[in-house]
C-alpha cells in the first residue's frame, strides 16, 4: 500500500503525479480519502448500502478522470473537492432512487438493504438490535448534516471525519481561521439541536427501559 | 478568547485525548457532545473487498488514461488480465472519439457537397458536383426518373454556363461549362428518346422547353465570348435545333492577275455585316450577295499559299462557322460542305478585324488594312 506523504510539498508532488495519471499516486490519494468519503456518503444517504458503494465508486472514478482540473495543491482542498463531487453524486443518486421507488414495491426493512457490514460500527455486525440502532443513528446524523450550510458541512466533515486543521479549511473556503471557528461553533450548535443524546447514553437508557 | 476559539481549543484537546484545560460551560458541553457523536462515524469501516476492488479499478483507469496520453506506456505495468469495468470506460471514449471523428467528417463532407452544388466549371469542387450527378443518374429509379434527372441536370448546366459567361470567367472555364452543357444535352436527349412511347410524350415537352432555354442561353452568350468560343457555341446551337446559324458549303480561291486573287465563301445564313475568318483572323468581305449565301474577300500576296488556312464566317450576332476542311490557296480551290468543329488556328482571335488582303506580314501599302 502506498503511503500518502504528510508534508504539504510532498502532497503537492503526489497531486502532480496523480494529474499525470500515475497509478500509485492515485491509489495513495484514494486510500487516504476513502474512509472520509465513504462515511460522508453513508451518512448523507442514511446508510443505504445499494447507493453508498455506487456513489463512492463514482466519486473516485470521477476523481481519476478529473484530477487534472483540480487546482488545489494541499490536502484540505483535495478533500473539499472530493466532497463537492460526492455531494453532486449523492443528490443524483437519491433523486434516481426516488424515481425508482415510485415504480417499485418498497423493500421490507429487514431485507438487507441496510445490512451491509461495511456500514456497521465495529462490534455491531452480529447484533440485529445494534444494526437497527446504527441505522437510526446514521439517519439522525444525515438529517442533522442536512440542516447545515454547505460551508458548515465542509468544516465539520473536514474537522471530525478528515482530520483537517482550521487553517487548512480556511484555505479551502477562502476565509480567515477565525471565520472557520465561527462556522464550526454554529455548525456544532445546529448539530447539537438535532442529534439529542449521545449514542452511548441512548444505548444505556434503552437497556434500562428493557 | 472568543467562545469560538475556546470551543476549538476544547475540541482539539478532546480529539487528542488530552485533559481539558478548561471546564466546559453548559453551551460548550453540548457542542463538544455533538462533535463527539459526529466523530463516532469514524467507527464505520469500509468493506475491505469493496475498497480493494475499487482501488484496482482506479489503477486500471489511471493506466488507461496514461496510455491515451502516451501510447508508449499502454498497459506496460498493468495486470495481465483486466476486469471488464476497467475496460469499459476507455472503450466508451474510443467510441466517442470515433463518433466525433465521423460526425466531423460528415460535417466536412456535407459542407463540401453543399459548396460543390453551387460550384461552377473551373472551380476546384466542380468535379465533385459532376461526380455527384453521375451517381445520382446511376441510382435513378428507372428510365423515367433518369430522364427527368437528366433534364434537370441539363437545366443546371445551362444555368452554370450563363453564370460563367456573365461573371466574365476565363475562356477555358467557359469551354468547360459548354462541354458540360453539350454532354448534358446528349444525356437528356438520349434518355428521353430511349423512353417508351407512352412515357416519352410528357418528358419530350420538358426536353424541348429546356433545349429552347439552351438556345436562348447560347445566343445570349455569343456576344460575350471570343471567336473560338463563338465557333463552338454556334456548333452547339445548330445541334440543339437552331437553324438560323451560318453554314459553309464551299470555299474557292481564284487567282487574279499578279499575286492577288479572290476568296469566295458559299453557304447559308450570311447575315448583313458578316465577316470572313481566315487563319483565325476576321476580314471584311469585299462583296456579299443579298441572299446571304455568298461573300468574297480580295486576296493579296500568297505568302502562305503552301499552308492550309482555316476559313469561316462570323455574323454580327456572334454565330460563326468554319469550313469543314482548311483551304490551301495554292491549290486554287477547296470545296467542303457543312461546318466543322473549331480548329486551334481559329482560336487566334486577337480582337483585330481585317479586310482586303488577309496575308499576315504584308505591308499596308501593298495589301488592304485589316479591319479593326
Amino acid at each position: 500500500m502506498t503511503r500518502l506523504p504528510d508534508s504539504p510539498p510532498a502532497f503537492a508532488e503526489m497531486l502532480a503525479r496523480a494529474r499525470r495519471h500515475d497509478a500509485d499516486a492515485i491509489a495513495a490519494l484514494y486510500q487516504r480519502a476513502l474512509p472520509t468519503v465513504y462515511r460522508f456518503v453513508a451518512v448523507r444517504t442514511q446508510g443505504r448500502a445499494e447507493i453508498v458503494e455506487d456513489v463512492v465508486a463514482d466519486v473516485f472514478l470521477t476523481m481519476v478522470e478529473s484530477i487534472a482540473t483540480l487546482r488545489a495543491e494541499y490536502e484540505a482542498g483535495f478533500f473539499a473537492w472530493l466532497l463537492q463531487i460526492a455531494q453532486a453524486k449523492i443528490a443524483r443518486a437519491i433523486e434516481s432512487q426516488a424515481r425508482q421507488r415510485t415504480r417499485q414495491r418498497p423493500l421490507p426493512e429487514d431485507s438487507g438493504e441496510y445490512a451491509t457490514l461495511g456500514l456497521m460500527a465495529r462490534g455491531t455486525r452480529d447484533d440485529p438490535a445494534n444494526l437497527h440502532e446504527w441505522r437510526e443513528w446514521l439517519e439522525e446524523v444525515g438529517v442533522a448534516l442536512e440542516a447545515l450550510t454547505p460551508d458548515q458541512q465542509t468544516v465539520v466533515i473536514g474537522r471530525f471525519l478528515a482530520d483537517q486543521s482550521i487553517e487548512s479549511l480556511a484555505q479551502v473556503l477562502h476565509k480567515e481561521p477565525g471565520a472557520i471557528r465561527a462556522l464550526q461553533f454554529r455548525a456544532l450548535g445546529t448539530l447539537a439541536e438535532h442529534l439529542g443524546q449521545p449514542r452511548a447514553k441512548r444505548r444505556s437508557s434503552k437497556g434500562g427501559r428493557a | 478568547m472568543t467562545p469560538e476559539d475556546r470551543l476549538d481549543l476544547l475540541l482539539d484537546r478532546a480529539q487528542r485525548g488530552a485533559p481539558l484545560p478548561l471546564l466546559p460551560t453548559p453551551p460548550e458541553d453540548e457542542l463538544l457532545s455533538a462533535a463527539q457523536r459526529l466523530a463516532e462515524l469514524r467507527q464505520m469501516a469500509v468493506p475491505r473487498a469493496f475498497a480493494e476492488q475499487l482501488e484496482a479499478r482506479l489503477r486500471q483507469r489511471a493506466h488507461a488514461l496514461q496510455a491515451e496520453a502516451d501510447p508508449a506506456l499502454a498497459y506496460d505495468d498493468a495486470p495481465a488480465t483486466l476486469p471488464l469495468p476497467a475496460l469499459r470506460v476507455p472503450r466508451r471514449r474510443t467510441v466517442a472519439v470515433t463518433l466525433s471523428s465521423c460526425l466531423a467528417l460528415a460535417l466536412i463532407g456535407w459542407i463540401v457537397l453543399a459548396s460543390a452544388a453551387s460550384s461552377l466549371p473551373g472551380d476546384p469542387l466542380y468535379g465533385i458536383k459532376q461526380f455527384r450527378n453521375q451517381i445520382a443518374l446511376s441510382q435513378a429509379n428507372g428510365p423515367v426518373d433518369r430522364a427527368k434527372l437528366s433534364i434537370t441536370q441539363l437545366q443546371t448546366a445551362i444555368a452554370d454556363l450563363s453564370q460563367e459567361v456573365a461573371d466574365g470567367h476565363s475562356p477555358a472555364s467557359v469551354d468547360d461549362a459548354l462541354g458540360v452543357v453539350i454532354s448534358a444535352t446528349q444525356n437528356a436527349t438520349s434518355a428521353v428518346n430511349g423512353l417508351a412511347v407512352s412515357d416519352r410524350a410528357a418528358l419530350q415537352s420538358d426536353l424541348q422547353h429546356t433545349l429552347a432555354s439552351e438556345r436562348a442561353a447560347l445566343r445570349s452568350a455569343l456576344l460575350h465570348v471570343p471567336l473560338k468560343e463563338q465557333l463552338t457555341f454556334t456548333t452547339q446551337l445548330a445541334a440543339v435545333g437552331d437553324t438560323n446559324v451560318p453554314t459553309i458549303s464551299q470555299v474557292t480561291f481564284t487567282h487574279g492577275q499578279g499575286d492577288g486573287g479572290t476568296l469566295m465563301i458559299t453557304g447559308t445564313h450570311f447575315a448583313p455585316g458578316v465577316q470572313a475568318i481566315l487563319a483565325g483572323r476576321l476580314y471584311q468581305p469585299s462583296s456579299q450577295n443579298a441572299a446571304g449565301t455568298r461573300l468574297s474577300v480580295a486576296w493579296g500576296e500568297f505568302e502562305n499559299e503552301d499552308h492550309a488556312l482555316a476559313v469561316g464566317v462570323r455574323n454580327p450576332d456572334g454565330t460563326a462557322v468554319l469550313a469543314a476542311q482548311s483551304a490551301t490557296p495554292a491549290l486554287g480551290a477547296t470545296a467542303t460542305p457543312g461546318a466543322q468543329q473549331p480548329t486551334p488556328e481559329a482560336g487566334g482571335d486577337d480582337g483585330e478585324h481585317h479586310h482586303g488582303t488577309p496575308v499576315p506580314g504584308t505591308t499596308p501599302a501593298t495589301s488592304p488594312t485589316p479591319d479593326r
